[in-house]
């Protein structure tokens, strides 16, 4: 047996049929359906256009999302929680800038009872004063530690700075925002946004799929809560920083939290799966050159990556890291030589043959169960994307070309180009 | 219920196999029996520190991730105080390149001098990233010595001080290697989309070469009983006041933890609980409440901890959780709040067991434990406890003498 040679068998990772049996309700909610996993269980995800992007005043979206749980017309919040926890259910809501989600896990053979609450849950929220105060109080506190961190510091200012005070991705919390909310708004974004035209539901798990589908037309599939037009909001302001560098002290850290990036596109831009692989060899896995460079090579960091966002009305990258005080200055300094050795040179072959196997290996982990599947199948009905995206995805990554790559760089990676956030004890640098 | 194979090759090795067709990828999951318990006071960090430089090359494999990746596969591991586990998630085609990585990692690494500095600077990193950088982030650092007084989970996995970390040798690195990353002292799990006889006969073909070796022997000082109640005071930048309370407990394989486990969810284990609807829903002295138990193979402990909401008195957050840990104990739960944590936990488990890493982590864990099998049976063992065996095991864990507690007060 020879140790030195890879016993590797299959060079070209494929994906099977990922596109799921799509139903439509009466009132042509749809539903997507996923048949998978090894256990008598299922996920239901419910995804509604109500996000932060949709809300009028700060916080209206998230506390609206959160509030569902805590009373219904016919449940106390006590009475949800207690009746989820005893079928050995879990139901979390939550929200981002775009959407709304409640997502629930189940045992299958407790769908009688659980799909009711949760149409309860969605449709008659009661939204209790009490509950409510509490609440924010609670989400007050969350928030006062969440600013010791410096991380959540250079989050913060990163989309502050890239879309500005006015616009629903820049818009920065302060603490009087949670004392400026009451019940009436939740119902007034609940009665606009919680409606069937605008909602799409994921199933996934073992059932089955006749008996589940009529289930969801009697609870889901009335006309009575459509909804008119969605009114998009058309072109809030946008107002990036003008200053590239932005520092936020904070005396008493040990790391600093760096963020590093620029404003794109989203997924629908021709140009965003290209990017995707330019991204990967930058910063996308723990053999990136980000990876191997700053913490491999230097040992700044326990962990360096960069991300693409793909929101409904912009996109980002976004370099993020934590590195030991002393080593900030020098670590922007790399980050840079990596920009710029991509818009010098081209990828090398075999870097990118690596990147090619490894990215592939990543659409396939999408696929793995049926929870990482609805997932996956959650980022397309955020994107309104078509189920041929994961085989344009496969595409490019199995083509692109060096030169294609270096094109790209040349365009979108130029290190001026970057806002650079850097929150900590800003005062000692190496 | 989790069908499996499970055949020991000749050096030790135990090895346990798990088809499940409906996923495109399969796991390869190495458990070793080491943890940070096994280290010297002296030298803490050790086993996490090994755990790092396993990813720095192997005797006959240059870079370990660049092959990970070339196989479409992604990788990781974990070091606690018990074991040390690797793991890969790849497509199932290509199962046997992390044989091949697993395999040779065991058989010997590729230690240099430079790779372990890199490493050092990169786990202090994450001392400062996880415990320093964090409110409320050097929790356990403090609590661990505070409970345990011999016995060595009273340090952290990744090292009681940095200069511990800092004076590690390549030799003792290489000894650590020698003496626990023998077959014998491992336990691997293949699950996914794998034809279970082939997967054994891959298995025997890349591990059943290497070299049986002995594996050192542990002995582990005995966890003298507590016979008061100990408290630390500490002041950080924080904005509220924790209250963080442990106290001793069983070992994972006595009855006692299945016991103790549900106690925990009935506390403070969701929305529906006691602690959370009293404490933070209805009198609102907490910002959030919860309990767990640590779960470690040594004898664990049981944890409530509560952020206390702004403007309330430490002593007050105190007095309160004594209170409903003496209401608990005279008003044991009724068969229906009982039944609630079992659903609750049956169903955790199947939720869990969709995933095939968490499968192959669980199948070699339970193998540790004794027997694979145990996996299957334990809900059983959760079924048959009653509301008599809550209130004994209530009374004698929630003794004061049994406790240690940890007020974290803030400076703002």
């Amino acid at each position: 047996m020879d140790r030195s040679k890879v016993p590797l068998k299959a060079k070209e990772i494929k994906t099977g049929n990922i596109e799921p049996d799509v139903v439509r309700l009466g009132n042509s909610v749809p539903i997507y359906m996923i048949h998978a996993g090894s256990q008598p269980v299922i996920k239901i995800d419910l995804i509604f256009k109500a996000g932060s992007w949709w809300q009028s005043k700060p916080l209206v979206a998230s506390t609206a999302n959160a509030m569902l749980m805590e009373g219904t017309s016919g449940y106390s919040g006590e009475e949800i929680a207690e009746k989820i926890d005893y079928y050995g259910s879990y139901l979390n809501p939550y929200s981002d800038r775009d959407h709304a989600f409640i997502s629930i896990y189940s045992l299958t053979k407790h769908l009688d009872i659980i799909l009711p609450l949760l149409s309860e849950i969605i449709k008659t929220p009661s939204f209790p004063e009490k509950e409510l105060q509490n609440y924010l109080e609670r989400r007050k506190q969350a928030y006062m530690v969440e600013k010791t961190r410096v991380t959540s510091l250079a989050r913060e200012k990163f989309s502050f700075a890239l879309y500005g005070p006015n616009h629903p991705y820049g818009q920065q919390l302060t603490v009087s925002d949670f004392n400026n909310i009451n019940r009436e708004d939740l119902e007034e974004f609940h009665k606009k946004f919680y409606l069937s035209g605008n909602l799409s539901i994921i199933v996934s798990g073992r059932y089955n799929e006749k008996d589940l589908a009529r289930k969801m037309e009697d609870l889901f599939g009335d006309a009575d809560w459509q909804s008119g037009e969605m009114i998009e909001k058309v072109d809030p302001e946008k107002r990036a920083s003008c200053n590239m560098r932005i520092l936020i002290p904070k005396e008493d850290a040990v790391q600093s939290a760096l963020r590093v990036g620029r404003e794109l596109f989203n997924t629908t831009d021709p140009e965003y799966t290209g990017m995707l692989v330019l991204n990967n060899i930058l910063g996308g896995h723990f053999g990136s050159r980000l990876m191997q460079n700053i913490r491999e090579k230097k040992g700044y960091t326990y962990g360096i990556g960069s991300v693409m966002v793909s929101l409904r009305n912009s996109g980002f990258m976004a370099i993020v890291s934590e590195v030991g005080t002393g080593y900030w200055n020098a670590a922007l300094k790399e980050i840079s030589k990596e920009l710029d050795k991509l818009r010098s040179k081209p990828v090398p072959r075999s870097e990118l043959e690596i990147t090619r196997s490894h990215m592939l290996g990543e659409v396939l982990r999408g696929f793995d169960g049926p929870f990482a599947w609805s997932e996956s199948i959650k980022s397309l009905i955020e994107q309104d994307l078509d189920a041929g995206y994961y085989q344009r995805l496969s595409d490019t990554i199995l083509n692109i070309s060096p030169r294609q790559l270096h094109e790209l760089a040349e365009r979108y990676l130029s290190p001026s180009d970057m806002y650079e956030i850097i929150a900590g004890n800003t005062g000692k640098s190496g | 219920m989790i069908k499996f194979t499970r055949r020991v090759l000749d050096n030790g090795l135990k090895v346990i196999v798990h088809g499940d067709n409906s996923t495109p990828l399969a796991v390869v999951s190495l458990l070793y029996d080491v943890g940070s318990k096994d280290e010297n006071e002296e030298k803490t960090g050790l086993v996490h520190l090994l755990e790092h430089l396993m990813f720095g090359g192997s005797l006959n494999i240059r870079s370990y991730d660049r092959e990970v990746q070339k196989a479409g596969g992604e990788n990781n591991a974990f070091t606690s105080n018990d074991i040390t586990n690797y793991y890969i998630k790849l497509p199932a085609a290509n199962l046997e390149t992390g044989l091949w990585l697993e395999s040779d990692r065991m058989l010997g690494l590729n230690f240099t001098k430079k790779g372990l500095e890199i490493q050092k600077s990169v786990v202090i990193e994450e001392y400062k990233q996880r415990y320093l950088n964090q409110p409320y982030g050097d929790t356990w650092l403090l609590l661990r010595p505070l409970a345990y007084k011999k016995h060595p989970y009273r340090w952290p996995v990744i090292g009681s001080d940095i200069s511990h970390i800092e004076n590690i040798t390549l030799d003792e690195i290489r000894q650590f290697h020698n003496d626990y990353y023998c077959p014998s002292n491992a336990i691997l799990s293949i699950t996914g989309n794998i034809d279970e006889d082939h997967c054994l006969e891959l298995a025997g073909k890349w591990f059943g070469t290497i070299e049986k070796r002995k594996s050192t022997v542990r002995s582990l000082p005995a966890k003298p009983t507590q016979k008061e109640a100990r408290k630390l005071e500490v002041t950080r930048n924080v904005p509220y006041h924790e209250i963080i309370k442990s106290f001793h407990m069983s070992s994972r394989d006595h009855p006692d933890y299945f016991t103790a486990d549900l106690i925990s969810d009935l506390l403070a284990g969701g929305k529906s609980s006691r602690l959370y609807r009293k404490l933070v829903m209805d009198t609102k002295l907490f910002s959030n409440i919860n309990s767990y138990i640590t779960g470690d193979l040594d004898p664990g402990l049981f944890i409530i901890k509560g952020r206390l909401s702004e403007g309330v008195e430490m002593s007050r957050g105190q007095d309160e959780i004594l209170n409903e840990i003496q209401a608990f104990i005279s008003q044991p739960p009724g068969k229906k709040e009982l039944d609630k944590v079992k659903n609750k936990l049956e169903a955790t488990r199947q939720y869990t067991h969709s995933d095939i890493l968490n499968k192959a982590t669980d199948l070699s864990y339970y193998e540790l434990m004794g027997d694979a099998a145990i996996l299957n049976d334990e809900i059983e063992k959760y079924k048959n406890v009653n509301a008599y065996h809550i209130s004994e095991l209530a009374r004698s864990i929630f003794d004061q003498a049994n406790s240690s507690t940890l007020l974290y007060h803030s400076n703002q």
